[in-house]
């Protein structure tokens, strides 16, 4: 029973603050933090239970929700460590970031709303996690959406804003519709949406080969979308014009990391399925993870550094899943929700002191912001992955993932990105924390509602990757995957990307630290490719040039042609006007007059008696 | 076959609360306070059917007490409770004989719990007399409003003709069959088929299409809708049309449903012509009761494609149709009737604006709308979802293409009266004050309809059990 507490707290949380408390903006706030720290109370059992048990069955429990002859769909939940895993991210990281909020949205006059906003997204992320079946995951992925869409947002009176959320909401349509007609693909094949039953019918060989890979590459569509893979990822760069703990939960702890899970969750989908589907997977997520890193050395506003290192760090993850390093990517997925939550909070935090987001208007801030620089530190370091920090562990799995799988080209790209993560986070740490004061103003610490929250993501940013040192049992992947991954060139991995990312660090440490080479130098004489980053490969214009404009409206103007002249002019209008004629005539049967009534019922009845007997 | 007086004790219970009400109707002052006390003995009503035994049989066979019974009383007693509740709100309006206003609907009601569990020829026509006199008094109540009068003159005389086929079609039963109790009538009818039984059924099915308000007895709706006092004219939407198609589903699925080829054709063609009908003669209207009488045809249409399916599938399709289907009418008339106390008016135009002036009224009207037009993710789209479900099943697929292009046309009526509260600009922005009790209740019932369409599993487990009764 206390698992349906999950959904219900929030759901309740986000209600009252809705209709009841809206205007009292301190309990608001309360209200929303306490539920989101009584779900973690609530599933430190579960966790505790699969830690002990790391090779239990799964828990199941659900209830019919409509249970229509053909048609059996059910509201459950499904325990087992992966979903417990999430359960653990979601409510510790969501509490930690709920708390920060309350200081960083002080004094905002949507104060209520954002945390009646937060509520909402708690409670469709943990029926994400918690589903046993395809249509309530569904159904609570398009709920995260309306989530995501309401708090990017939230600035609504900033065109920006207004702007990024639609476009987020409109390119994640994209990525769902291929998801809903994979969910039905696996429903015509096995006849059911829960998991456990589609496993059980894949594995004794009920679905075809086809139709299995039909069915993978359509659910992974919704990952594209959901995790903002090549190339659905245009929205979450812009998605940064919401608050930044909402950017920091939802934009790149959590939500963000739902495609992941949901790999994770149909892994035996994607084992199944002929190993195109894998193959796809994996170079999607390869690309994307280059592409963003190269993106990310051109940019200069803090949190889109960041948002495009988190493009950089999806795609390190579904490119795991891709090679069939569920664990490995399930431990980045967990270091990287306790890391780049903390970068993003520092950032906030900084943004918070000096009310920009341009990293040349910022420098020398570490002898201002002694907590926030240390712990911003620590998150590039974990993001970097230097040992010991937990992104090193992580990486690591991933690479050496990628190496036994045999795909070398995945390998050696994943490297490179490495590298390019090292230059530019680098260069965040030196440029922001470091060197010439550019600011204006006088930045002070932020109060300790938001630095407590700091400290401790960073005590996990640094430390949570040992979970996954081999001697421990269970140790990480023993408790995902119930076997140890991995294989050989273990060694020979974690040596090269430290040495890479070694020199990526030394490469950023020699432009922007020590002015050995200078930025504005480079800059110049790779003026075209500087450019070619600036503008993000162009991408983002070619959707809007290309597609929005040219095909989009020329579509649009079809549409609407066919609409104004074929569909209301003839169709709608037509119709409408014979129906109102229709209805005006049945109209002045209605004449009022009780006589006619009384005529008109006794000849109906006589009509029809006499063609149901005699006709 | 014993008396069994004790499966009727909630009857009894309600009967001796209508009695206490017209004693006190002598001594007090406040006639409010008569409502109260009925509202006190719906509730106590409830608790006694709670109590009382789920099966078996009272007064020689002539009742008889199942779980279907049992469901459709509880419906009555909810549509009691909040008939009850918008006539202490409309009390003001009334002029003459207030105390009985609350005592008659109470009849109504009564008739109606008797109509749930007539067994008997006999007692189907006696409680359909009770509940119809009694709407027939209601109708008219303002005497001062010559559109009352005309409307509760209209109902009594169609209505007096629809009884008459009724009770001419059930001579004709009885003449063949020599039986007046349901159970006897579907023993003789194995034994033969013939001219006169095929008259006596349809007679029957046709005179019972006045409380449906289907094709042909349809024609009284309008006017008496739009006539009657608005309470009123929620008890014929909720509760009649209920009580005639408990009466129905009882009579066409248990005693006629071995013979039932002689009548399916009849309610195939009246289902899609009376669907067709209702929807598109509501679109014109500019009175929103009007409106909702012609609404209230089109779903008298939607039901009957649940007769005409005369499955196990179809009968728990009816019966959550009119759960959503009542739940949907008392929120809309409650709005409808808070709402005509400020502004006087049942006109569609005067609702611009609804939503600036109360938001909750408004998304009280909305919802109960939206839910009548079978929009998702309210319990009307579930409804109408197992309707047509039921009628694919059973091979009507005409019928259910006609239900689902008419059900989009619907949308047009149903609409129009929300973009009027919400897209336009009003005049008078004086917004309206509701007190807690009203919003409360406003409150839970759009929860009911919005937990129907959400989470309809419980409910649609436990009706299919109940449906099983019919057959």
């Amino acid at each position: 029973m206390s698992i349906w507490l999950l959904l219900l707290i929030p759901l309740i949380a986000t209600t009252t603050i809705t209709l009841i408390t809206r205007r009292h903006k301190d309990l608001s706030s309360y209200i929303s933090i306490g539920a989101v720290v009584l779900c973690f109370i609530i599933s430190i059992k579960p966790i505790l239970y699969f830690l002990r048990n790391p090779h239990a069955e799964p828990l199941e429990q659900s209830f019919t929700w409509l249970n229509i002859p053909g048609l059996y769909v059910e509201i459950g939940t499904l325990l087992d460590p992966l979903s417990v895993l999430m359960l653990f991210i979601v409510t510790f990281v969501g509490s930690l970031i709920h708390i920060y909020s309350r200081g960083y949205m002080h004094g905002d006059p949507g104060y209520s709303r954002f945390f009646a906003c937060l509520s909402l997204f708690i409670f469709a992320m943990l029926g994400i996690v918690l589903a046993n079946n395809f249509i309530q995951m569904f159904i609570f992925w398009e709920l995260v959406g309306l989530a995501s869409y309401l708090l990017i947002g939230y600035y609504f009176e900033k065109p920006s804003a207004a702007d990024a959320a639609k476009k987020a909401f409109l390119v994640n349509r994209v990525g769902d519709f291929g998801f809903i007609l994979g969910i039905f693909v696996i429903f015509y094949a096995t006849g059911t949406f829960n998991f456990l039953a589609i496993e059980k019918q894949i594995e004794a060989g009920n679905v075809g080969d086809w139709t299995l890979l039909l069915a993978a590459l359509l659910i992974f569509c919704g990952v594209v979308g959901k995790s903002a893979q090549f190339p659905l990822h245009v929205w979450l760069p812009d998605a940064m014009e919401g608050p930044t703990p909402v950017s920091a939960l939802i934009h790149a702890a959590t939500m963000v990391a739902a495609g992941v899970y949901l790999l994770a969750r149909t892994a035996f989908l994607y084992h199944a399925a002929p190993p195109e589907a894998a193959m796809v997977v994996a170079y999607i997520g390869g690309f994307t993870a280059l592409l963003a890193a190269t993106i990310a050395l051109a940019q200069s506003d803090i949190k889109r550094v960041i948002a495009y290192s988190t493009l950089a760090s999806l795609g390190y993850m579904v490119m795991a899943m891709g090679v069939g390093g569920v664990s490995a990517g399930m431990l980045y997925l967990t270091t990287h929700a306790f890391f780049k939550a903390l970068l993003f909070l520092a950032a906030g935090s900084v943004i918070h002191a000096l009310h920009t987001n341009d990293i040349w208007k910022m420098g020398g801030l570490y002898r201002k912001m002694k907590i926030t620089g240390s712990t911003f530190g620590i998150g590039a370091l974990a993001m970097i992955g230097v040992f010991p920090f937990s992104g090193f562990f992580a990486k690591d799995e991933i690479l050496v993932a990628t190496l036994a799988s045999g795909n070398y080209v995945l390998f050696i790209g994943g490297i490179i990105t490495a590298f390019l993560i090292a230059i530019f986070m680098s260069k965040l740490v030196f440029v922001t924390f470091f060197g010439e004061e550019r600011y204006e103003g006088h930045p002070h610490e932020s109060p300790p509602v938001m630095t407590v929250p700091l400290i401790i993501l960073a005590f996990f940013a640094a430390v949570s990757g040992f979970v996954a040192l081999p001697g421990l049992e269970p140790n990480f992947s023993t408790y995902i995957d119930g076997h140890v991954e991995g294989g050989e060139g273990g060694h020979f991995v974690a040596i090269l990307s430290t040495l890479v990312v070694l020199a990526g660090i030394l490469v950023a440490w020699l432009i922007y630290q020590r002015g050995f080479v200078r930025a504005e130098v480079i800059a110049n004489h790779c003026h075209p490719l500087y450019r070619v980053l600036e503008n993000r490969f162009y991408i983002d214009d070619f959707y809007d040039r290309v597609i929005v404009e040219r095909i989009y409206n020329g579509i649009g103007r079809a549409f609407n042609f066919t609409e104004i002249h074929i569909i209301i002019g003839f169709f709608v209008n037509g119709s409408a006007f014979i129906t109102r004629e229709i209805g005006k005539a049945l109209r002045l049967l209605t004449t009022g007059r009780l006589q006619e009534y009384a005529l008109l019922m006794v000849g109906g009845v006589v009509i029809l008696l006499f063609f149901f007997i005699f006709g | 076959m014993p008396l069994n007086i004790h499966l009727l004790i909630p009857e009894l219970v309600l009967l001796s609360f209508i009695i206490l009400m017209v004693i006190l109707d002598f001594f007090v002052r406040d006639k409010r306070q008569i409502g109260v006390v009925g509202v006190v003995g719906t509730v106590v009503t409830g608790l006694a059917l709670i109590l009382v035994p789920k099966k078996g049989s009272a007064l020689m066979g002539l009742v008889i007490q199942d779980p279907a019974a049992v469901f459709f009383k509880f419906l009555f007693l909810i549509v009691a409770l909040s008939i009850l509740y918008m006539a202490i709100l409309y009390d003001e309006r009334i002029k003459h004989w207030k105390g009985e206003f609350y005592i008659l609907i109470l009849f109504a009601i009564l008739g109606m719990m008797f109509l749930a569990s007539a067994y008997d020829f006999i007692t189907l026509f006696v409680s359909l007399e009770l509940m119809a006199v009694s709407l027939y008094i209601l109708a008219t109540y303002m005497k001062d409003d010559t559109r009352s009068i005309e409307a509760g003159f209209k109902y009594l005389v169609t209505g007096a003709l629809a009884s008459g086929f009724l009770l001419y079609g059930i001579s004709f039963l009885y003449g063949y069959t020599g039986y007046t109790g349901f159970e006897e009538v579907a023993g003789a009818l194995g034994q033969g088929r013939g001219g006169f039984l095929t008259l006596g059924l349809f007679l029957v099915i046709l005179g019972l299409t006045f409380k449906l308000s289907s094709i042909p007895f349809y024609i009284w709706a309008p006017d008496v809708y739009e006539g009657s006092p608005t309470p009123v004219t929620a008890l014929i939407a909720a509760g009649s049309k209920t009580a005639g198609f408990v009466v129905a589903m009882r009579l066409l699925f248990t005693v006629l449903g071995p013979v039932k080829e002689e009548w399916i054709g009849l309610v195939v063609f009246l289902s899609g012509a009376t669907i067709l009908l209702g929807n598109l003669a509501a679109m014109p209207q500019k009175n929103i009761k009007r409106m909702l009488a012609y609404a209230g045809i089109g779903s008298a249409g939607y039901l009957l494609i649940g007769i005409a399916a005369a499955s196990i599938l179809g009968a728990e399709a009816m019966m959550f149709y009119l759960l959503t289907y009542i739940f949907a009418i008392i929120g809309s008339f409650l709005a409808i009737v808070i709402f005509s106390r400020v502004s006087g008016s049942d006109s569609i135009d005067a609702y611009i604006g609804l939503s600036r002036r109360s938001p909750l009224l408004a998304a009280t009207l909305f919802i109960g709308l939206l839910s009548l037009a079978g929009v998702p993710p309210l319990g009307g789209f579930i409804a109408k979802f197992y309707i047509f479900a039921a009628a694919v099943k059973e091979g009507l697929i005409g019928l259910a293409v006609v239900g689902v292009v008419m059900a989009i046309v619907s949308m047009y009526y149903f609409l129009l009266v929300v973009k009027r509260m919400y897209l336009i600009e009003p005049e008078v922005v004086e917004p309206i004050e509701l007190n807690l009790l009203t919003r409360a209740t406003l409150y839970g019932v759009n929860i009911v309809t919005i937990l129907l369409g959400i989470y309809p599993g419980p409910f649609t487990d436990w009706l299919m059990e109940v449906a099983k009764d019919f057959f």
